[in-house]
């Protein structure tokens, strides 16, 4: 039985089903390359895009965006007036305490997870840890949303970290993962000893072997594997993986943004962006404090603070800021009161986002602490909530419904309301 | 899909009088008997033949046309894969192509059962789907399950046997690997509960964690009284090295003391510092009279306490409502005491003949694993899932595998010698008439591999040790092995186990086979032992050909792909020898070699 497509003219059996659907998905504009990609640079892109910074550990809510000097529970942290009169930061920021007008924090965040793994999830997927569904991330979230799933770099990466996968929504979401910003990308260069030429060769070979195979029913498994081959040979040969070089990158430039795995991480999660990806997520680890918590944090909040504000000088610069969502936060919070060794333990009871840029209106702090840290004075923000504010910056469509076997979930869940004072 | 439950009247007259034959010849001519099947269920082979008058009657009434049967080169890469997890290997297949006796498939069932592969195979099943819900993969405190398992399989122990051990089992882990199934969960009680419910039972109760769901009718009360089996259970670290934990209970008194041990710590501590509240609350607590103790009262106390402290109270108390009372999903009541655990009194029940769920969901299980979709899809959601066939034919089935003593060797033999198990896959495109096809089991479904099975067929192509791959000693092989495929998961796997979007490959995983090291490094000539072996012993390039056919595609190539391919291995820019690299390649990245077909 001969695969052919019935608009195709007769003869076309001559041709192996890759060439077949290139041909079929070049005219459909599905694979459409040319002047478009290069200039989307340029243009400003209508879809918003997400950087997240993720701080692995749970960062300290005292010692970054809601201090509480002069109180037992305030340890030696001090507070540093921001440009927003009457808000102030823990001293650890004292640059984007300079760029608090572009912020909106959340200091209010409760949430019911104080397990690393189970928080994890819970704050990256915006939905309680559930044995049977996986979940997708929020920036797989945003590469099926919002991404071009067809474009040449892949729509969603992560820079340092493990990776959740993409879940209901597929592989094809999954995040793109770059182990450290300035390594090597995996399996993304050609093996030793074969060149473009011999690549071809050895393509033309699977062609035979994939044509037999569709030929005794195997078409839709074949269709599928031909589909990822062709991206994933485009990307090899993409001249969008010069995103991917920060040496073509101003030395000051890479300088502000701070010479580590997270600055430059940072710095390429912008680059990143301008070349059509959707979303990155950049991981800073290390801030699960139990002991030593302030002297842990100010080293962590001195690669934070540094490559957050440069982010932030940049895409303002480039006049992006307006179309990027940057979100900063952890797994939870730590505990208000100083445990033995100067640590802070676990502690999801209350807790801080920062959330700046694309939708979102800056120079607001949201919800508020006592006078120990200890509780949410007003306005409790939960995960649903945050997430339902997301989708609001974000502009996608958060009641979708997708289906994981039987069941039907909506992308962000529809208990949460979105913080309109937030949303600009 | 419509639940069909059309009788299966035909094929059930036939049984009773087949299975009355059989029973009575056996007093006569015992050896006719095989050797698993037990007395009372009857042999595998007539089962098998019950399943196929089934279907096809269902093919008939529904004007289904089957697809041919496989050649023999297509069923024995399929069974291989799907008994002992990975390809055949080329000497294996050459000779059962030559082989021309009649009984040879059988011969081939009976040598897979008995391989210690297939014990394997079924540990990484089944673990799997354990560990499922698991944070990394279960952990340390997991990490025996697996070899466990394969033990226990290779052992062919009865089912029922092994999941009562899993549940009930008590103690260290470096002496009995079953405690690593609840150990990997003891600080989350409720993954715990909806794993075992949704693996051994196949009903999914924990939607109900969140909200009673309107198209299943389980309530949240099913999910709390579940998961109280599961109450106390705790995990006590007893070496680091090597990582060694202990299993066990909270006492039972313990357990029905809504207030916790948390709150009488915090009681004893704020009395010692002189708090006379306190002191009250702990008298009464002490008499085990929380019931007089008012929630007003308690709330008031609680409030009083610090932060941190409070929270860990209330969320203690919280538990404890909500999970104090373990019930059975039949409604049946518990009694504590009578010496058994809480854990042990649900593995009793959830093993016991009456049980309507267990051997349904492990038939249905193995079922999908062979057949591609189980005959209630998916295969662990046996009350909501609206997409089932042949409701009556898994009772059968069911109630047969009881009787055979949860054999699962006898189970498996049921449904690999049917006739439908061995057909090709369906000529159609993709579409309706296809997905009607494989869903009646009419054509056999494409699965693309599992991350076990791109590995493990990646090594036995590439005639690569496992130990190579992994690297590591004998004491850290499991770990090893553990780390190497939880990265080809993450590039392999989709989450909802193929289930959704079957073929969702990723670039990445293109990447991997494009570019990776185990199908570049490993198909260099004086590098790749597979194609010096090849080389050594084959005399033309028409003979290597068949065997880098053999080796990876476990058949030989047909007369077109013979010019092709032969063209471009001699058109390879080097020779002949790069281009049976390059062949190699090729074989290694076709769609063909990743798809259990």
């Amino acid at each position: 039985m001969d695969w052919r497509h019935p608009h195709l003219p007769p003869g076309t059996a001559t041709f192996t089903r890759r060439e077949l659907m290139a041909l079929l998905a070049a005219g459909a504009g599905a694979f459409a390359l040319g002047p478009s990609l290069l200039a989307a640079s340029s243009s400003a892109p209508t879809r918003k895009r997400l950087i997240l910074l993720w701080l692995e550990g749970g960062p300290s809510q005292m010692e970054t965006f809601d201090p509480k000097p002069g109180t037992p529970n305030g340890g030696p942290t001090k507070a540093v007036p921001t440009d927003v009169p009457g808000w102030l930061f823990s001293d650890q920021l004292p640059q984007l305490a300079k760029r608090a007008q572009h912020l909106a924090v959340i200091r209010s965040m409760r949430t019911r997870e104080g397990s690393h793994a189970r928080a994890r999830e819970l704050v990256q997927c915006g939905y309680t840890p559930n044995p049977t569904v996986h979940y997708p991330p929020l920036g797989s979230i945003v590469a099926h949303e919002l991404g071009d799933l067809a474009h040449e770099l892949p729509a969603f990466v992560q820079i340092n970290g493990a990776p959740l996968p993409a879940g209901y929504l597929g592989v094809q979401c999954s995040p793109f993962v770059l182990e450290r910003p300035e390594g090597r990308i995996e399996n993304l260069t050609y093996a030793g000893g074969v060149d473009p030429q011999r690549l071809d060769h050895r393509e033309a070979m699977v062609d035979v072997l994939d044509d037999a195979f569709a030929k005794k029913g195997g078409a839709p498994a074949v269709d599928s594997n031909v589909a990822q081959r062709e991206r994933a040979r485009r990307l090899m040969d993409s001249k969008l993986l010069a995103a991917f070089d920060l040496t073509q990158e101003k030395e000051s430039l890479r300088d502000a943004y701070g010479r580590n795995d997270f600055g430059q991480g940072v710095l390429m999660a912008r680059r990143l962006l301008d070349h059509g990806v959707q979303a990155v997520q950049v991981v800073l680890s290390g801030w699960d404090t139990h002991d030593d918590n302030f002297g842990r944090t100010s080293k962590l909040c001195a690669q934070l603070d540094p490559a957050f504000a440069a982010l932030l000088d940049d895409l303002k610069k480039r006049q992006t800021l307006k179309d990027t969502l940057i979100v900063c936060m952890g797994e939870f919070g730590r505990t208000p009161e100083i445990a033995r060794g100067d640590g802070r333990n676990h502690w999801p009871n209350n807790w801080c986002v920062a959330l700046a840029g694309g939708g979102i209106k800056g120079g607001q702090p949201w919800g508020a602490t006592d006078a120990n840290g200890a509780e949410i004075a007003e306005k409790p923000v939960a995960i649903a909530d945050l997430y339902a504010t997301i989708a609001a910056a974000l502009a996608f469509d958060r009641d979708k419904q997708f289906h994981s076997g039987m069941r039907p979930i909506q992308l962000v869940d529809p208990n949460g309301k979105a913080i309109q004072e937030l949303l600009g | 899909m419509i639940a069909r439950t059309t009788a299966i009247g035909a094929g059930l007259l036939w049984l009773a009088a087949t299975v009355g034959t059989v029973s009575t010849a056996a007093q006569d001519d015992p050896p006719q008997v095989p050797p698993q099947a037990k007395p009372s269920a009857p042999s595998a082979a007539v089962v098998a033949e019950l399943i196929d008058r089934t279907l096809q009657q269902q093919w008939q009434e529904q004007g289904i046309r089957p697809a041919e049967p496989a050649d023999d080169a297509t069923w024995l890469r399929r069974l291989s894969l799907d008994l002992c997890g990975t390809i055949p290997l080329r000497e294996e297949v050459a000779a059962f192509l030559d082989d021309d006796r009649a009984d040879k498939r059988q011969r081939k069932i009976d040598e897979y059962f008995a391989d210690r592969a297939c014990a394997q195979n079924f540990s990484y099943l089944w673990s799997n789907a354990l560990l499922a819900a698991a944070q990394k993969e279960g952990g340390r405190e997991g990490a025996g399950l697996r070899p466990w398992l394969e033990e226990q399989f290779a052992q062919a122990r009865p089912f029922d046997a092994i999941v009562r051990e899993l549940l009930a089992s008590s103690g260290r882990n470096d002496e009995n690997g079953a405690t690593s199934f609840v150990l990997a969960y003891a600080d989350d009680i409720e993954a715990l509960s909806a794993v075992a419910s949704r693996t051994f039972l196949g009903v999914q109760i924990q939607c109900a964690q969140c909200h009673d769901h309107p198209a299943d009718s389980w309530k949240q009360a099913d999910f709390d009284g579940f998961t109280g089996f599961f109450l106390g259970v705790r995990s006590q670290k007893i070496a680091e090295m090597p990582p060694s934990f202990r299993l066990v209970d909270a006492p039972a008194a313990e357990l029905r003391i809504p207030a916790l041990r948390r709150l009488r710590d915090a009681l004893r501590a704020a009395a010692k510092s002189g708090d006379p509240e306190a002191e009250e609350l702990r008298r009464r607590l002490k008499r085990n009279d929380l019931g007089e103790l008012g929630e007003e009262e308690l709330a008031a106390y609680l409030e009083s306490l610090p932060g941190t402290q409070r929270e860990r109270i209330e969320k203690a108390v919280e538990r404890q409502k909500k999970f104090g009372q373990p019930r059975f999903l039949d409604g049946s009541p518990f009694e504590e005491g009578d010496g058994a655990t809480r854990r042990e009194a649900l593995a009793d029940w959830l093993v016991a003949p009456g049980n309507p769920w267990f051997a349904r969901a492990t038939v249905n299980r193995l079922w999908g694993h062979l057949f591609g979709a189980g005959l209630v899809d998916p295969v662990d959601d046996l009350t909501a899932s609206q997409d089932r066939v042949l409701p009556p034919l898994l009772d059968l089935l069911a109630t047969k595998f009881a009787q055979s003593g949860f054999d699962l060797r006898w189970l498996m033999e049921c449904m690999v010698r049917t006739r439908a198990y061995a057909l090709s896959a369906s000529l159609q495109d993709a579409g309706d008439a296809r997905a009607k096809q494989e869903r009646w089991y009419a054509a056999h479904p494409l699965r693309p591999f599992t991350a076990e099975q791109v590995l493990h067929s990646l090594q036995r192509a590439t005639a690569l040790e496992e130990r190579t791959v992994a690297r590591a000693k004998d004491a850290d092989f499991e770990a090893e092995r553990r780390k190497v495929l939880e990265k080809f998961r993450y590039v392999f796997e989709d989450d909802e186990g193929g289930s959704s979007d079957r073929f969702a490959s990723s670039i990445p995983q293109a990447l991997f086979l494009m570019n990776g090291k185990l199908t570049n490094d490993e198909i260099r000539l004086k590098k790749s032992r597979m194609l010096d072996e090849i080389l050594d012993e084959s005399r033309s390039d028409r003979e290597r050909l068949r065997q880098v056919f053999l080796a990876t595609l476990g058949r030989l190539p047909t007369q077109r792909e013979a010019e092709k391919l032969g063209r471009l291995v001699k058109g390879a820019d080097g020779g002949t020898k790069r281009g049976i690299e390059d062949l190699f390649w090729a074989l290694l990245n076709s769609t063909e070699f990743l798809t259990n077909h």
